[in-house]
């Protein structure tokens, strides 16, 4: 997958991250609201799934989301750093020279 | 980004009440080598770390002191449930009681609130990480000394699962020194100041 989607697909992840957590402030003050929790679980279920292919993709957002076959979750690029900077990466994914292999 | 899981890391079950004890163990809430400073110093350190395994080892251990700190205040909230006056008073609480009564609130076990002073972020990958090492085991030594003069088992049980945390930290810390320093230019033997490299072509 190209640039275009990893960066498309983590804004549709924050977007519907952000609904979930506006909905639980708002259900934490109106926790009968009904149409407050339908919409919660429409962005939650969402959210699951476009995580999903996201960490499938272009790696963990979580620990836990982390690569079965190496431990990805320390693999740059972290979310504090842009584009142009080039990410840090483990020693171990490195060669002598500092590059990918 | 955070997310909140409504679990304690480790139980946190105490039968009776201790003004006395609460008062020491706050310490570790909000002392000079207490759980917030240890949260705030890691996940501050982190940002300008210049290899992936100190940025690793700062952002989980960071997350996991932020779960130490709720731990403590659990200690704390449970220690001082249904006190009345007169045990706050015996308990020498009272000091603490009448700027917070029973709320928890992040000062050392001397009154002094929780301060950023008794922390640093230096911007520099091996003074930052040999804070650290020194940090936890500041802590764990704090972990000792509640340990000299508690004699509660419930509290123990969990004061003892947070000064092995203290112990594990450390080794990660110690680890991650040694894996940033092998990946520092050769040429900078006494690794000086590896986060702050500006020479074209170097910097990573």
């Amino acid at each position: 997958m190209d640039k275009i989607n990893k960066d498309a697909l983590l804004r549709r992840i924050q977007a519907h991250s952000f609904a979930k957590t506006e909905c639980e402030l708002f259900l934490d003050s109106h926790p009968d609201d009904k149409m407050a929790l339908d919409y919660y679980h429409k962005n939650l279920d969402a959210l699951l799934a476009l995580t999903a292919e996201y960490e499938a993709n272009f790696g963990p957002l979580t620990a836990a989301g982390a690569a079965r076959d190496r431990w990805s979750w320390i693999e740059g690029p972290w979310p504090w750093q842009r584009e142009g900077d080039l990410p840090i990466q483990p020693r171990s994914a490195l060669n002598c020279r500092g590059e990918r292999e | 980004m955070w997310i909140y899981e409504k679990k304690l890391q480790y139980p946190v079950k105490i039968k009776n009440p201790n003004p006395k004890l609460a008062g020491v163990i706050i310490s570790q809430l909000g002392g000079p080598d207490g759980e917030t400073g240890a949260a705030l110093r890691y996940l501050n350190q982190r940002y300008t770390m210049p290899s992936a395994e100190a940025i690793g080892v700062l952002t989980d251990i960071g997350s996991e002191e932020l779960g130490h700190q709720e731990m403590v205040a659990a200690i704390l909230y449970q220690l001082t449930k249904g006190l009345t006056p007169a045990e706050i008073k015996a308990g020498g609480f009272d000091k603490y009681f009448v700027d917070h009564t029973l709320g928890i609130y992040p000062t050392s076990a001397a009154g002094m609130p929780y301060t950023a002073a008794s922390m640093q972020s230096k911007g520099d990958a091996v003074a930052d990480l040999m804070e650290d090492l020194a940090a936890e085991q500041k802590a764990r030594v704090t972990y000792d000394n509640i340990l000299r003069l508690s004699d509660d088992p419930d509290v123990n049980d969990v004061i003892r699962f947070l000064r092995q945390r203290e112990v594990v930290h450390f080794q990660r810390f110690g680890e991650a020194l040694r894996r940033t320093q092998e990946s520092l230019d050769q040429k900078n033997y006494y690794a000086f100041n590896p986060e702050y490299r500006v020479k074209k072509g170097v910097k990573k």
